[in-house]
């Protein structure tokens, strides 16, 4: 019997080594980068982030998306007025990561490029603008459609938890954009690129982490 | 190909290329953002109508959602706004063809716009209703894209013009010292010296001048010291340095030529024991005579400028006038004869008595030789001498001529022409080739057949021709049957014809042998030879000059013959650049002959061969004298050694 388990566990070791996701990392390149830019800790954030993802990369979507949200949501809060001295800023992962302060956008972009690289498909995932009742405030929040008729759920960083997005009274949405398309229209905006251009030259994910080949 | 229509065509290619290249950038630019903008606006579009339509968004009633669709579509300009749910059903569509009124359809044939479809979704609160797609209408896109061709291409257009003008111009102001220099490089080709005065300011073109003017110089150098060495060999052989006229060696050198060219006057004076005054009375006294008389026997023969003066010796002075009747020179004669007696009258020293002067004239025809023409010469002015002294006495004893009158031999003449009495005759001048003889030509002759029947030489008649002033006429004659024949197979080398001074000298006889040969020229490929006597050369050189040019410009040969080098030297040559030279043996023989020097004979070859000029022999009687010939290097012949003349 004892034979038995052992013979067992084996197995699903070597399926688990054979079937599971190629570990991420970060090369050594950038992590001096993040180091020289942002200090010490933000490389040991870059180093928790690729751990986090490593630890959720053979997840399901839900299990991904409880991972990337309970990580990105430990960042505190902060207005873009007070981070980067604009009212409107939408900072890249790696300014998040750099300076761990972020607001409600910069969370959604965090959250969405994480489970876009952990493999969730971009199609099921939308940016929606929502006002939010409790703050009185413009809001934007992730949202995940499971089905494109299914009640969505919602990923926030004033709620921590993934809530369908029906029980969410304290959310009124407003309009949802596919993730890479609202980004192209901000970098447009910015004057990063030609209206319209597939040309995206504004590094969104310039936090690069690549995962081993096998 | 020329180097400035090689660089004009480069140039022109590279500015088109360039000109192509930039103007195809700049429509594709406009084209990609004419493009953009078309899907930016169409984008905006949709989402802002997409969260219009989110708000009133119900999959029970569209109606709404329709109405929102049509006030947008209507207002604006759009191909197609579609509005479809989740299943990709349709569930409301506009959408208008394409119709552009002010674009041509080749432009809309050919040039493609991609209407990219910017395409959102409709929200339902936190559900999705569906999805809008927009495409905005490609007809101002095509309007927009085609007036920007259009100014793109009126612009390279003009600019296109304005770079090529200025491309010609710049060309053609620095080309301009490389015709100059190809200009120098046919001249000298064509053995011209001349000299390039203006010195380009290209290096490469600078070096090609110089060089060649220093070529040009030096060839120059060597022609003009053999023409100085070959005009003092010519004095010192022919000329008579008491008088400065011809002397006997250059008279029969020449006289063969003469003789057989025409028919005329000779005149012979001739002073009695001439040595006996200069013992007497001193070579100044001989010398006062002596020079005067051959002053005033000069100038008697002004008026004819072919006449042949030369001093036989210390007392014969010889004169023979082509192409003139005795009766026109018997009282010139008379004058001179009175001249001297005056003179010897009045003379201080008293030489009256130690002067004795005889002149006879009298007519030479083709019949004659230099011999017998001296003896009867001699004969006549002994005679003169002994009847009294400062007689000029006619010989009347040869004439063979017909007894015509001017007018009767006008109608002579032009009746001989209507019944074709005027006959062609050749004889061929022949190339030696490593032993054997290749044909060159053939040389016309013309020969009249009077009503009996007998055929007389060019010399029998061309004299009265010429002197009717009808000469011309029977060139021309000779020309259009000569033309005819080679044309009809009839004559099949190439043939030479002889030109007149009558011919050469009036311009309407080179207008209308230009017509002829550019007729005959454009049917046949038969060489033509041209050539007119060396005294025509002489005295009509501009005339000679300019139907030489109009004859090679058709890539015929011309040449001057009975050639002698004049005291004047060879610097008509120069100037009219014959292809050959025919020069009678007996001359040739005289200067190839010269045993004190040879100065002579390599001057006459150098002088020739620098100006690109052949030389023919002519007159060539035996066979020794194509061996003689031959090994001067002249293996150019003609005469009855080779082949005697005869009618075609």
């Amino acid at each position: 019997m004892k034979k038995t388990h052992t013979i067992f566990f084996l197995l699903a070791a070597v399926a688990a080594t054979l079937f599971s996701s190629p570990e991420f990392f970060i090369a050594k390149i950038f992590i001096d980068k993040i180091e020289k830019e942002y200090g010490v800790f933000a490389k040991r954030r870059a180093f928790a982030l690729v751990q986090m993802m490593n630890e959720a990369r053979d997840l399901d979507d839900m299990g991904k998306m409880e991972k990337v949200n309970d990580f990105f949501n430990q960042t505190p809060y902060s207005p873009d007025k007070v981070t980067w001295g604009v009212s409107d800023y939408w900072a890249t992962r790696l300014e998040f990561i750099g300076r761990d302060k972020a607001d409600c956008e910069d969370y959604v972009i965090a959250k969405y490029f994480t489970l876009k690289e952990l493999g969730v498909p971009t199609s099921k995932l939308y940016m929606t603008y929502a006002k939010s009742l409790r703050y009185k405030t413009a809001h934007m929040v992730l949202t995940y459609y499971e089905t494109p008729k299914s009640v969505p759920l919602v990923m926030d960083n004033y709620n921590y938890k993934i809530l369908p997005a029906s029980v969410r009274d304290d959310l009124v949405p407003i309009y949802s954009f596919k993730g890479d398309e609202l980004f192209n229209a901000k970098q447009a905006q910015i004057g990063k690129m030609v209206p319209a251009a597939a040309r995206q030259t504004r590094p969104w994910d310039e936090l690069i982490i690549t995962q081993k080949k096998d | 190909m020329s180097l400035f229509k090689q660089l004009a065509i480069m140039l022109t290619l590279f500015l088109a290329i360039i000109l192509t290249s930039v103007m195809v950038l700049n429509f594709k630019t406009a084209s990609e953002f004419i493009q953009n903008q078309l899907y930016t606006d169409a984008k905006n579009t949709a989402h802002s109508l997409g969260l219009s339509l989110s708000k009133v968004a119900d999959p029970n009633d569209t109606s709404t959602m329709d109405t929102m669709i049509n006030a947008i579509f209507d207002s604006g300009y759009y191909e197609r706004i579609v509005l479809k749910d989740l299943d990709g059903k349709i569930l409301y569509e506009r959408k208008t063809d394409l119709k552009v009124h002010d674009v041509p359809q080749w432009f809309i044939d050919n040039v493609v716009i991609h209407n990219a479809n910017a395409s959102t979704d409709i929200m339902m609160g936190w559900s999705r209703f569906g999805s809008l797609e927009v495409s905005g209408h490609t007809g101002n896109a095509y309007r927009q894209l085609y007036l920007t061709f259009m100014d793109l291409l009126k612009t390279f257009v003009g600019i296109g013009a304005v770079v090529f003008g200025v491309l010609y111009l710049i060309l053609s102001v620095s080309l301009q010292s490389l015709k100059r220099i190809r200009a120098q490089a046919h001249a000298i080709i064509d053995n011209q010296f001349i000299f390039e005065d203006k010195i380009p300011f290209t290096t490469e073109f600078r070096s090609v001048t110089v060089a060649m003017n220093a070529m040009v110089a030096k060839v120059k150098d060597i022609f003009d010291r053999e023409n100085e060495t070959l005009r003092r060999y010519h004095e010192l052989l022919y000329i008579d340095s008491e008088t400065k006229l011809h002397n006997r060696r250059y008279l029969v050198a020449t006289l063969p030529d003469c003789l057989a060219l025409s028919s005329g006057t000779y005149v012979m004076f001739s002073f009695d024991d001439i040595d006996r005054l200069k013992k007497e009375h001193g070579y100044e006294q001989y010398m006062k005579v002596i020079t005067y008389f051959a002053k005033i026997f000069n100038q008697t023969f002004e008026k004819h400028p072919m006449t042949l003066i030369a001093r036989l010796n210390e007392s014969d002075f010889f004169a023979v006038v082509p192409n003139v009747e005795t009766n026109e020179i018997h009282d010139r004669l008379s004058i001179v004869m009175d001249e001297m007696q005056l003179m010897v009258k009045n003379s201080d020293e008293g030489i009256g008595d130690d002067v004795t002067l005889g002149c006879a004239i009298g007519k030479y025809g083709d019949y004659d030789n230099a011999k017998s023409l001296f003896s009867r010469a001699d004969h006549v002015v002994t005679q003169a001498k002994m009847e009294e002294n400062f007689t000029v006495k006619l010989c009347s004893e040869c004439d063979e001529g017909m007894i015509l009158g001017r007018e009767e031999w006008r109608h002579e003449l032009m009746c001989s022409l209507e019944e074709s009495r005027i006959l062609l005759a050749s004889q061929p001048v022949i190339q030696l080739y490593d032993g054997q003889q290749k044909i060159l030509h053939e040389e016309i002759f013309l020969r009249y057949k009077d009503k009996e029947g007998t055929v007389h030489n060019a010399s029998f008649f061309i004299p009265m021709a010429t002197n009717l002033g009808i000469v011309d006429v029977f060139d021309r004659y000779m020309i259009e049957k000569v033309l005819e024949r080679l044309s009809n197979g009839s004559i099949r080398t190439s043939a030479a014809l002889n030109l007149s001074a009558d011919f050469v000298k009036k311009y309407d006889n080179a207008e209308w042998l230009k017509g002829q040969l550019e007729i005959f020229h454009r049917a046949h490929k038969t060489v033509l030879w041209f050539e007119v006597s060396n005294i025509i050369a002489l005295h009509d050189l501009e005339a000679v000059r300019s139907i030489c040019m109009m004859v090679k410009s058709f890539g015929y040969q011309f040449g001057i013959d009975h050639f002698v080098l004049p005291a004047s030297g060879a610097a008509y040559l120069q100037i009219i650049r014959p292809d050959y030279v025919k020069s009678n043996s007996a001359y040739l023989k005289d200067i190839l002959g010269d045993r004190q020097s040879g100065e002579a004979r390599e001057s006459l070859m150098n002088v020739v061969t620098s100006l690109g000029i052949s030389m023919i022999a002519i007159a060539v009687e035996d066979s020794e004298e194509i061996v003689h010939f031959s090994e001067h290097g002249i293996d150019r012949l003609q005469g009855s050694a080779i082949a005697p003349v005869s009618l075609l």
